[in-house]
């Protein structure tokens, strides 16, 4: 049994929230109480501010569509220009990154679609990774009604926290855990020691200031190298 | 001051848990000593790159498993998941009918040969433990109550909740279930919860008691996944136990932690047969007294590891427990995964730590079933 349905925006349910109408391409199958709709419209105007603030309170269903979306682009992009999947793959979420810090900021306007945006910052970031690597970058494309300008603040931000989080993860077990656990989901140091089984905080406490002193040595001595 | 020191006091200070007094004076040494102020402002902004590193690397974590997603494995459109789990449901339960006749057998057939049994608690009494302490002191309870407000309509209402609560303590548990996602999932035998939609969950140490619906039953491995949405049960934590997939090996030393009373019940076993009742593979047996109420408790080894759920005894032989083997529980659970979306990341947890401490530990996440 065929039926048409339109969805209308923003939803049909509380139930159902992946069923936003962006969420879909046409053409798409899907499956809904039972009958089997295809997509015949979407319409993905005005949509903008609300991904953009779906974005800023990271809903799950919301930055998968937009990952579906935009990533096949990027990792088009890169693969034509002297790229790999897993180079495509990290520089497509460092992209994806970038755009949720700056949703962080209420004022934070979007003016091109979330997919155009994401395709013009992952390829800067792969121009700027291909320069670092110096490999020749002039005579790729730039043709695109749209560029998003990334300023060098946004880079070296960009720069800063890859290069910390590689230390954190290099620091190994349980410093990693304590680090991650204290200065980023601020887990009170009681709770940190009950979670690795210490015998009271103190030790915990002691463990911190070691794991602490051995990441910033990590950090300060190879930003030094550099 | 020697750095540590330094950080320590910062520490306390960022976190808040300074009186006024000590902040005050704290502010003081601040706004004097242009070092200390330094040495502050530098630990401050380095706390700060290692929160933006540590959320960096929860992104990128949370980017890569919708990569996988999505990119993982290349799946047919068509065969969106809701098509999918029926027939690979479909398919797994034909594949256990093969190999495993015996599972044909329904209930009554089991209880025919009155050897077999499951162990759900439909008594009343525990294991024959008098109610009469407990009737006593809920008399002595609802009294008190009526004492003190006397006529009041308000009265009446506490009197009812109380006595209904009452009564709900005063129910032996029919067994046992426990948390295996801090989304609210918990997992137990089937056959206790039969023909049920919701099942009361309780957990008298934390002082709760909610409903859970039964979201997913399996009648070949005698499992059930629960789900309950309320806020008290959102709000645990993370699990401290995984699953693990390895077989059990003979002599392994396990422990349950379950109700066979009103209480958490502690009992300790080996692994005594590598295969269930006549041979079953889906269960493995254990040496362990195990009594009605055990249904659904789980299972688990010395390291602290959950290697199974305890399903049914021998009644005629003495500590002889069928135990569902791990992985399949955890092949169901990843078979399930597309559609249930089930949370199973686990806390950190230190290999080795001693049984006690892990008691203690796990004691919170293991419910009575009502």
């Amino acid at each position: 049994m065929i039926d048409f349905y339109l969805l209308i925006y923003p939803r049909i349910s509380q139930k159902v929230t992946c069923f936003e109408l962006f969420f879909f391409n046409l053409g798409d199958l899907l499956v809904f109480k039972g009958y089997i709709l295809l997509v015949l419209v979407t319409i993905d105007q005005e949509i903008t501010t609300r991904i953009v603030d779906q974005i800023r309170v990271r809903d799950r269903n919301t930055l998968t569509s937009v990952y579906r979306d935009a990533y096949p682009m990027v990792e088009k992009y890169i693969l034509n220009n002297s790229g790999s999947k897993t180079e495509a793959q990290d520089i497509f979420q460092d992209a994806l990154y970038v755009l949720i810090k700056k949703t962080a900021d209420k004022n934070f306007e979007l003016t091109a679609k979330v997919s155009t945006y994401l395709f013009s910052v992952g390829k800067n970031l792969w121009l700027k990774q291909l320069v670092a690597h110096k490999i020749d970058a002039s005579g790729l494309a730039t043709e695109n009604e749209y560029e998003e300008q990334l300023d060098e603040v946004d880079i070296t931000k960009l720069k800063k926290v890859k290069h910390m989080q590689a230390c954190i993860t290099k620091l190994g077990e349980p410093c990693c855990t304590i680090i991650t656990q204290f200065y980023f989901l601020k887990t009170p140091m009681k709770r940190i020691a009950e979670m690795l089984h210490y015998t009271n905080a103190n030790n915990a406490k002691n463990q911190k200031y070691k794991c602490f002193m051995r990441l910033k040595k990590m950090v300060l001595g190879v930003n030094k190298g550099e | 001051m020697e750095e540590r020191e330094h950080i320590a006091l910062f520490d306390r200070y960022i976190s808040g848990e300074m009186d006024a007094a000590e902040k005050s004076a704290f502010e003081e040494r601040l706004t004097h000593s242009e070092s200390l102020k330094k040495t502050f402002e530098e630990y401050t902004t380095f706390s700060a790159e290692i929160a933006a590193g540590g959320e960096y690397g929860a992104i990128k974590k949370e980017l890569g498993t919708i990569h996988q997603d999505l990119h993982g494995r290349k799946r047919s459109k068509l065969f969106s998941p809701k098509f999918l789990i029926p027939v690979g449901v479909a398919a797994t339960i034909t594949l256990v009918f093969m190999i495993s006749p015996w599972n044909r057998m329904n209930d009554s057939t089991m209880a025919e040969n009155n050897i077999y049994e499951p162990l759900a608690n439909h008594s009343n009494d525990g294991y024959g433990e008098s109610d009469d302490a407990l009737i006593m002191y809920e008399e002595m309870v609802t009294e008190a109550a009526g004492d003190a407000n006397p006529d009041s309509a308000q009265a009446d209402v506490e009197d009812l909740l109380l006595r209904d609560s009452l009564a709900q303590i005063n129910l032996s548990p029919h067994g046992t279930a426990f948390l295996i996602s801090e989304d609210g999932f918990f997992l137990t035998s089937k056959h206790l919860i039969e023909g049920q939609k919701i099942v009361d969950l309780q957990q008298k140490g934390l002082g709760l008691t909610f409903e859970a619906e039964v979201i997913y039953s399996d009648s070949i491995l005698d499992f059930s996944i629960l789900k309950s949405s309320i806020k008290t049960a959102i709000n645990f934590d993370a699990v401290p136990y995984e699953i693990v997939e390895e077989t059990p090996e003979l002599g392994d030393a396990v422990f349950t932690l379950g109700y066979t009373k009103k209480d958490i019940v502690y009992t300790e076993g080996v692994v005594s047969s590598e295969t269930g009742f006549e041979s079953d593979s889906i269960y493995f047996e254990v040496s362990l007294p195990s009594n009605a109420g055990h249904s659904g408790a789980p299972l688990f080894n010395e390291k602290g590891n959950l290697i199974g759920i305890i399903t049914a005894h021998l009644s005629d032989k003495q500590a002889v427990t069928y135990i569902l083997r791990p992985d399949y529980i955890q092949n169901r659970l990843d078979a399930l995964s597309d559609s249930l979306s089930i949370d199973l990341s686990t806390n950190y947890s230190k290999k080795n730590a001693s049984t006690k401490r892990l008691i203690k530990l796990y004691r919170p996440f293991i419910f009575e079933v009502h």
